[in-house]
């Protein structure tokens, strides 16, 4: 005999099995193959005429028709069954043994409760085509809807003229002339022409400029000498004009106090603090001379305690007289002031036309102001108008040719700040949203134990 | 009975102006959806007199607006839209989060829609108003039309963006209105004169994506006038194209060339592409088509000054002639040119262009044509080049139509220095130094040639070193300078100069 290689192998030979009674002819017959012609043939048998013998007309059709109406036929998916509802689960049967009476556990739906001759009432008017109140509402909105829906204007479609009636003043086909107002107005109201008119003040603008401002000539990619320099002087100027700020806000706050150092600082407060106090070594020869003097008293005389000193009536009587006096002297002054004065008339119209000179002056000033501020860009919020800075090419960056083009500025922000700068929009400060730093964990119940982390 | 007691504050500027805080508590709306409604409905907060008045006695500084004006938005329709959206945008997310698709989808079907029509409307109560804002609406629409989509910036605005500044070209094509072009380093500057109104607006220059998000932009503000003028201009461009008797939206007849291609694509985007091309002429719609109703200037006898009149009519003669450029004239561009503005202003006077095939779709002739004329080139050197035609560089179609005629050629060959590059726009708030260039351009005896190159790089450069030593020494002798003059009257005159400037600086002048 052979000796077997493997489970399976090349050299294994079949082990012969014996056919001799049913219960092994199942065990070891596979009869699969048999099996399944004769499926075959049943099912053929069970169609007609084998598939072979047919002829090409019965098996196949010549499609003839367009596919676009095809499409038309298209029967939408059906609908989904509603998934039972959570709060009646606790009704269903849960235990494994079932009711003995089956039939206890069913409800009728509303279709098999219904009568049935209400049923045919039913049948017979939806044959007629009569509908119900509810059904016929129901068809008018929903008609509706989809009316809106296909006539609802599309994002970028634009067919109407807006500007239609405003060519040349009102055209009418018929002569309107000799209709009064009242009578213009209440045919407008009642026919739905009325057009209401925005007041002025809601048309005009809030700046004075022009929306695209014409660029400064250096701004060209191929600028002329004198026009590029002009435009970096400008550059120039602005960046001096930061530089001087700069330097005239230094020069009055840090330079105003001067540098020390720590050390410095440190026995300069020790110093100041330890004012009064008695000092070890040192000072003593000072405070020698003035402890004489202190010894006297305890507390020095600088508020003295008030005392009640009462006028006596001469010193009263002589008071008012001097008042008397006094106020006397001072009538006759105004009086020959007022005598004199008529002779300063000439002086006094002088001081007059000065300050009407100085404030008529200082009106110019404001107004000049006033008209270089009315088109500037005007204070609407907290955040003041930063204008962006001049685009410009240094000498090296002009290549003289369109293809060597260095742009600059980015229009979108030029659009923006020019937005804030006509005060259409007031600047504003860049919100930034900060994300919650979410942590993450999981419950405790639910570790499995393989979590590297300790969550 | 005894009369109401007069409080502060309750008459004159205190009571016309409202905080926003107010306003939003008026308005029962958010922040983010009151800004939106006042860009959209263009309603500004204003600065007052005097602040203290107007804050009713508060210090600080708060953002006012007119009273009259928040009443004025309490009446207004889309309040309820917005509200909407935002009920709209809380069923989504209850949505997303319990992951209920069906919901999901529903909600999105369903969603709210904003309509801007009747503020257009309202905004802008005839056509030419509308015209006034267009410099402001294009230059936002065309830098727009570059985005990807970004946060606060929805898909298809950028595509709408595109579509609508396209159509608005082509109607200035067909109308043949632009009069001025300027190249600077920030884009191109355009002037169009569409019935009696200027519109200015700049087109960027297509390079490199930069990453918009590290602005200090609010894009949310943006995207909210975006969407406003994107329907401003789409009424405007629907009225232009009527007034030019065009079809809108706009159509084209298809070139037996091309039909090969239209199989290829579909119809829309076909369209699409080719009217993004500016390369073919838009169908009209019957009516007159060819001539122009020419305006004649009338005949008043009775005016004052004779010679205004003549002024006025040279004026328009010179503009009839202007229109017709370069009629006749074929270009080609090549490569490197930058295709759509070049194409926009030689179509806007009369002239016929193409590109390489494999550049761009809507080619209508190739390189090796024999009747191109000119051909625009970027390179210092080209290799093969025909003996028919003028090799100019870009500026050349730039520079003819400010000057209103076709520049000499010579200047702008392959390879030439090429003369400055003069802006067309006047400004009146510069001084009218008039550069000898463009004094030559009126008066040729008075022509200069421009310093070599190799002075102005070293004049640019030496003004460079300057520029950063000028500063010091400026600032040394300015501080010298102060010192010098305290105590001195002319300080206060000096100081007044200063402040001028510095509120002119302020301004932006």
């Amino acid at each position: 005999m052979v000796e077997p290689h493997g489970i399976s192998g090349v050299g294994t030979k079949k082990k012969r099995v014996s056919k001799k009674n049913k219960k092994s002819w199942r065990k070891h017959v596979n009869t699969k193959d048999v099996d399944s012609f004769l499926d075959d043939k049943r099912l053929e048998e069970r169609l007609g005429t084998p598939f072979a013998d047919r002829k090409d007309d019965e098996l196949f059709q010549i499609d003839r028709e367009p596919d676009g109406q095809q499409a038309h036929h298209f029967i939408g998916r059906a609908k989904k069954p509603l998934k039972p509802v959570k709060c009646f689960a606790i009704l269903e049967e849960r235990s494994a043994v079932p009711d003995p009476i089956k039939k206890r556990n069913r409800v009728r739906t509303p279709e098999e409760r219904k009568h049935l001759l209400r049923k045919k009432i039913e049948e017979d008017r939806k044959e007629r085509g009569i509908l119900n109140k509810k059904q016929i509402i129901a068809h008018r909105n929903r008609a509706t809807a989809n009316a809106n829906k296909t006539n609802r204007p599309k994002k970028g479609e634009f067919n109407v003229d807006l500007w239609e009636d405003t060519d040349n003043g009102i055209e009418s086909e018929h002569d309107v002339e000799w209709l009064s107002p009242t009578t213009k107005y209440h045919i407008l109201k009642n026919t739905g022409k009325m057009n209401k008119k925005l007041p002025d003040k809601f048309l005009t603008k809030p700046y004075g400029i022009p929306a695209v401002e014409s660029p400064h000539p250096g701004m060209s990619y191929n600028p002329s000498y004198r026009d590029h320099q002009d435009l970096l002087q400008e550059v120039a100027n602005k960046e001096l004009m930061l530089i001087k700020e700069e330097k005239h806000l230094k020069r009055v706050t840090s330079k105003m106090f001067s540098r020390v150092t720590e050390d410095e600082r440190e026995s300069m407060r020790m110093k100041e603090m330890s004012e009064g106090l008695p000092e070890a070594e040192g000072d003593k020869t000072k405070q020698d001379v003035e402890d004489g003097s202190e010894n006297d008293s305890e507390c020095r005389a600088i508020n003295p305690p008030a005392e009640n000193r009462k006028k006596t009536l001469k010193k009263r009587r002589k008071l008012k007289e001097a008042q008397l006096r006094e106020q006397q002297r001072n009538e006759s002054r105004s009086e020959k002031k007022k005598i004199s004065d008529i002779y300063r008339l000439k002086f006094l119209k002088q001081e007059l036309e000065n300050n009407d000179n100085k404030l008529a002056k200082l009106r110019e000033k404001r107004e000049k102001i006033k008209a270089i501020k009315a088109n500037g860009p005007k204070q609407l919020s907290k955040k003041k108008f930063e204008p962006l800075d001049l685009e410009f090419n240094l000498g090296e960056d002009i290549k003289g040719n369109l293809r060597g083009i260095k742009p600059e500025g980015n229009i979108l922000e030029d659009r923006y700040k020019s937005l804030q700068r006509r005060n259409i929009i007031e600047p504003t400060v860049k919100q930034r949203t900060r994300k919650a730093n979410v942590k993450r964990y999981e419950r405790k119940s639910h570790k499995m134990g393989w979590e590297t982390k300790g969550y | 009975m005894v009369s109401k007691r007069k409080k502060k504050y309750e008459s004159g500027e205190g009571n016309r102006y409202v905080s926003r805080k107010t306003a939003l508590k008026m308005l029962q709306l958010s922040l983010k959806d009151f800004r939106k409604l006042c860009i959209l409905k263009g309603i500004y907060p204003r600065e007052p007199r005097n602040r203290k008045r107007a804050q009713k006695g508060a210090t600080g500084i708060k953002t006012l607006y007119h009273l009259k004006d928040i009443q004025f938005l309490l009446h207004e329709p889309i309040i309820w839209k917005l509200r909407d959206y935002k009920i709209f945008a809380k069923k989504m997310g209850k949505a997303r989060a319990l992951r209920d698709f069906e919901t999901i989808k529903r909600t999105l079907e369903n969603r709210p829609h904003l309509t801007l029509d009747h503020i257009v409307k309202e905004r802008y109560p005839s056509f030419i108003d509308a015209l006034r804002d267009l410099d402001d609406c294009l230059t936002l629409l065309f830098m727009f039309s570059t985005f990807p989509s970004l946060q606060h910036v929805p898909r298809d605005q950028s595509a709408l963006c595109r579509r609508l500044t396209i159509e608005f070209l082509h109607a200035v094509i067909a109308s043949q209105t632009l009069r001025k072009v300027f190249v600077s380093i920030k884009g191109y500057y355009f002037q169009a004169e569409i019935k009696g109104q200027t519109v200015t607006w700049i087109v960027p220059h297509q390079f490199c994506f930069v990453p918009q998000s590290t602005l200090e932009v609010d894009f949310r503000v943006m995207s909210t006038f975006v969407q406003f003028y994107c329907v401003m201009l789409g009424f405007v461009n629907f009225r232009l194209y009527h007034l030019l008797n065009l079809h809108y939206p706009p159509k084209f007849a298809v070139s037996s060339a091309d039909a090969t291609e239209k199989t290829l694509v579909d119809e829309e985007a076909f369209v699409s592409e080719r009217v993004a091309a500016l390369n073919v002429p838009l169908f009209c719609t019957g009516r007159d088509t060819t001539a122009e109703e020419e305006v004649e200037i009338d005949q008043f006898p009775m005016i004052e000054d004779p010679t205004k009149l003549e002024e006025i009519k040279q004026e328009a003669e010179k503009v009839k002639k202007h229109k017709t450029l370069f009629k006749g004239l074929k270009f080609f561009l090549n490569r490197e040119v930058p295709r759509e503005p070049v194409v926009f202003t030689i179509r806007c006077f009369g002239g016929e262009v193409s590109w390489d095939k494999l550049l761009f779709v809507g080619a209508t002739f190739d390189e090796s044509d024999e009747s191109i004329t000119h051909q625009i080139v970027d390179r210092p050197s080209l290799g093969k080049q025909y003996i028919s035609r003028y090799y100019v560089q870009p500026q050349w179609i730039f520079d003819s139509v400010n000057a209103r005629e076709l520049q000499p050629v010579e200047k702008y060959f392959l390879g030439a220095v090429l003369p400055p590059h003069l802006s067309p726009f006047i400004d009146k708030t510069r001084e009218q130094y008039v550069p000898p260039e463009e004094r030559a351009l009126e008066d040729p005896s008075l022509a200069e040639m421009n310093p070599e190159k190799e002075e102005t790089e070293e004049e640019s450069e030496t003004d460079e070193v300057e520029k950063k030593n000028e500063s010091e020494n400026e600032g040394e002798m300015l501080r010298n300078e102060e010192e010098r003059e305290d105590g001195n009257e002319s300080e206060i005159h000096e100081k007044d100069k200063v402040r001028e400037q510095k509120v002119g600086i302020e301004c932006g002048l």
